[in-house]
């Protein structure tokens, strides 16, 4: 032990341990409190292309992504696109939280809500969702998401692997033959809560695991967060 | 080879048989953890699991003498299968469990796995079943635990890019003292486990539940990277956490046989040798710089710059590739320092990834050499690692590995993007599969991405990556020569 704490050591060993320790201990003793978070909850995904600000529903502006229940091809294998869209974004806005505002000129023929348009880490959250293969432009994109996702499609990212129901088309019903028995279970749950208010969950809401489907109540599974709309329910109240 | 082919191939064949038991018996652990959970997922870990003990077993059963020596042929095969079939059957359950991924997005999986690259092609993490998310981190540190012995054995053995300079007598593959290399390898496997529960003890004290406790101890151990959160260690948003982490990274970079040593009271002295101060020494350095540009460039407090820095460098440079934070939001400097860390990597002997800090050591002193040379052409002094001269054939070695592992790095990259993928995402998905860490850069595969869009075609190709990099290039490639297989 003497030898190990000789001059030569000193200089040698404990040096760069005591810098190392110094590193590593002042920033994690002095910010213990500081949170890297900020505003993030306020937005909630609810799928690939559809946020929650507040009580309201919008649309980020500029593409369309599959939906939650949809499934599409990877050469001939089937995935959860719908699903992997929704995460993809909801992993984003927690590392880069994103910023909103209503967009300019929406979108003639929308046939959802308002729609905004979101930065995350500085970049549209629209383009990203292109740039990754997890969405398609609409007609009205301007040029610059066609090239993003023009250069997706060259890479064969995401639902550019092999076939998918444009989701226009998906929600008004058409599917894939493979998409039979591969569509998760309850992707959307609809329910009606004790006070009477119909309400819809998504995977990403805390409360989805624990809400449960009681078909004599009404309540009902769907395929997108539209569908459910339509139906007539409603987001929960945000946190 | 001595023999047939068919009687050369039995110590392959049987040591491929007891992985697969061990994996099997491994596969029991989830499933018991999702029977208690009530997850229906249990079934599929128990059939795996007694897939891969009957076909280990009756593996085992049909040769009937017993493994006594290894040539060093046998012995480069021997490595190659053993990685490649614990691969193929911890891919299994990722097939036929609830997440149900196609054959390529599980081997990827398991690939990564095993490697402890940690690249990931699941989505919510958040919300999958217990059993798989400790499925993930046990490939991850049985695959820590399978680098540090095949990093003391094997690579020393069989002379991969200079590791014969850490060769261990007791592990060399004529050796016959079995048991000092049982007490050795049964101290590397204590040391192992204790830090892993020292982690995962203090990561539960910190605030993480059980299971995100043992799969993140597991995987920072190993310097794997797998989390149980889509956002990573940045799900926690915990100081003391990434604190935790972080000196659980910098630990798994360091050799284990210096452990084994300091305990055993032996040469602890040697714990902090140039090796492993020059590692540190990076790291501490790395930091700071990193820290320094953030509170210059991005007004951050010195804290919080520190402590982004801190666990993103620490995680990048030991390849474990849990991330905290979207560091390419940090500038062009830290992104591009970030992926020249990738490549550096920790120690040898350790879970660690990328190129190791004793071949830059050793490149750098042939430099130095050259230079002195062409001011004094009659100064020949020998270059010297750990008071050591260097065997000229040790500099060749890792001249060859350099040379090897760059070329592949361009080849990987110039094949990914054949496939349709950007620049920046194929090489630094090249540079995160051979150096085993993780995360890209970009937006596709960076720290918010994910692996998961990307063309089955891309996702062999960083699969081959990862191996290749795992077993230190030249294992793999020497197989691929004629001469291997002429005798």
């Amino acid at each position: 032990m003497r030898q190990f704490l000789d001059q030569a050591h000193l200089r040698g060993i404990w040096l760069p341990a005591l810098l190392a320790a110094a590193l590593l201990g002042l920033p994690f003793a002095s910010i213990a409190a500081e949170s890297t978070g900020d505003d993030a909850a306020q937005v909630r995904v609810i799928d690939g292309d559809t946020v929650q600000i507040g009580s309201k529903t919008f649309d980020l502006r500029g593409i369309d992504a599959p939906e939650l229940g949809q499934i599409c091809l990877n050469g001939s294998v089937p995935w959860h696109c719908g699903l992997d869209a929704a995460y993809a974004l909801v992993k984003r806005f927690v590392f880069d939280p994103p910023h909103c505002r209503p967009a300019d000129a929406p979108e003639a023929g929308a046939d959802r809500p308002g729609q905004v348009v979101c930065t995350t880490g500085g970049l549209a959250a629209a383009s990203v969702m292109l740039e990754d293969g997890y969405a398609e432009a609409t007609k009205q994109a301007g040029l610059e998401y066609l090239r993003v996702q023009k250069q997706a499609r060259k890479a064969s990212l995401g639902i550019w692997r092999g076939k998918y129901v444009d989701p226009v088309r998906w929600r008004a019903g058409e599917r894939l033959p493979e998409e039979a028995g591969h569509a998760p279970a309850c992707p959307v749950k609809a329910v009606h809560l004790p006070g009477g208010a119909k309400v819809y969950y998504v995977p990403f809401d805390p409360e989805f695991p624990s809400r449960v489907i009681d078909p004599q109540k009404g309540d009902r599974c769907f395929g997108s967060d539209e569908a459910a709309r339509n139906a007539g329910y409603l987001r929960p109240a945000a946190q | 080879m001595t023999g047939t082919r068919e009687s050369a191939l039995l110590p392959v064949l049987k040591i491929t048989a007891m992985l697969m038991i061990v994996l099997g018996a491994l596969m029991v652990i989830p499933a018991l953890v999702d029977l208690s959970f009530g997850n229906e997922d249990w079934r599929v870990f128990a059939g795996a699991s007694g897939a891969s003990l009957f076909f280990g077993t009756a593996l085992l059963l049909s040769q009937n003498r017993p493994v006594v020596h290894l040539s060093l042929r046998q012995a480069f095969v021997m490595v190659n299968v053993a990685w490649f079939i614990c691969s193929a059957a911890g891919a299994l359950p990722f097939m036929l469990a609830e997440v149900n991924l196609s054959l390529t997005d599980a081997f990827f999986e398991a690939v990564s796995g095993i490697t402890t690259t940690g690249s990931t092609v699941l989505t919510g993490l958040d919300h999958l079943p217990p059993g798989i998310l400790l499925w993930r981190a046990i490939l991850q540190w049985i695959g820590g635990l399978g680098i540090i012995v095949t990093g003391i054995s094997f690579f020393p053995a069989l002379k991969i890019g200079g590791m014969q300079m850490f060769k261990v007598e007791a592990f060399d593959i004529d050796n016959k003292d079995f048991p000092q290399a049982a007490r050795i390898s049964a101290g590397l496997v204590s040391v192992y486990l204790l830090l892993t529960l020292a982690c995962a003890g203090a990561l539960w004290l910190a605030g993480m539940t059980g299971l995100e406790a043992v799969v993140h101890a597991m995987t920072t151990l190993a310097t794997g990277g797998f989390s149980t959160s889509d956002a990573s260690v940045g799900h926690f948003d915990s100081a003391v956490i990434e604190a935790v982490i972080t000196l659980g990274m910098i630990a798994g970079g360091i050799p284990f046989l210096a452990y084994v040593r300091l305990v055993l009271g032996r040469q602890g002295k040697r714990f902090f040798d140039d090796q492993v101060r020059v590692y540190l020494a990076v790291l501490a350095v790395s930091m700071l710089s990193i820290a320094l540009w953030l509170m210059i460039m991005r007004d951050m407090s010195l804290g919080q710059s520190l402590r982004l820095s801190s666990f993103n460098v620490a995680s990048v440079m030991t390849g474990t590739g849990y991330v905290s934070a979207d560091y390419l939001l940090w500038g062009a400097f830290p992104m591009m320092y970030l992926l020249a860390l990738t490549l550096v990597g920790g120690c040898a002997g350790s879970t660690s990834c990328g190129m190791k800090i004793f071949r830059f050591q050793i490149l750098f002193r042939v430099a130095n050499q050259q230079m002195r040379r062409l001011v004094f052409p009659s100064l020949a002094r020998a270059v010297r690692y750990r008071h050591m001269p260097v065997d000229p054939v040790v500099m060749a070695s890792v001249q060859s590995f350099f040379f090897l592992f760059v070329i592949t790095l361009a080849g990987l990259t110039t094949a990914l993007t054949v496939t349709g993928l950007d620049f920046v995402t194929a090489i630094s998905g090249a540079a995160t599969a051979m150096a085993n860490v993780g995360p890209g850069l970009g937006e596709i595969i960076g720290p918010t991405g994910t692996f998961q869009s990307l063309p089955d075609s891309a996702k062999w190709l960083i699969s081959a990556g990862m191996l290749i990099g795992r077993l230190e290039v030249l294992t793999v490639y020497v197989l691929f020569t004629r001469m291997f297989w002429l005798a």
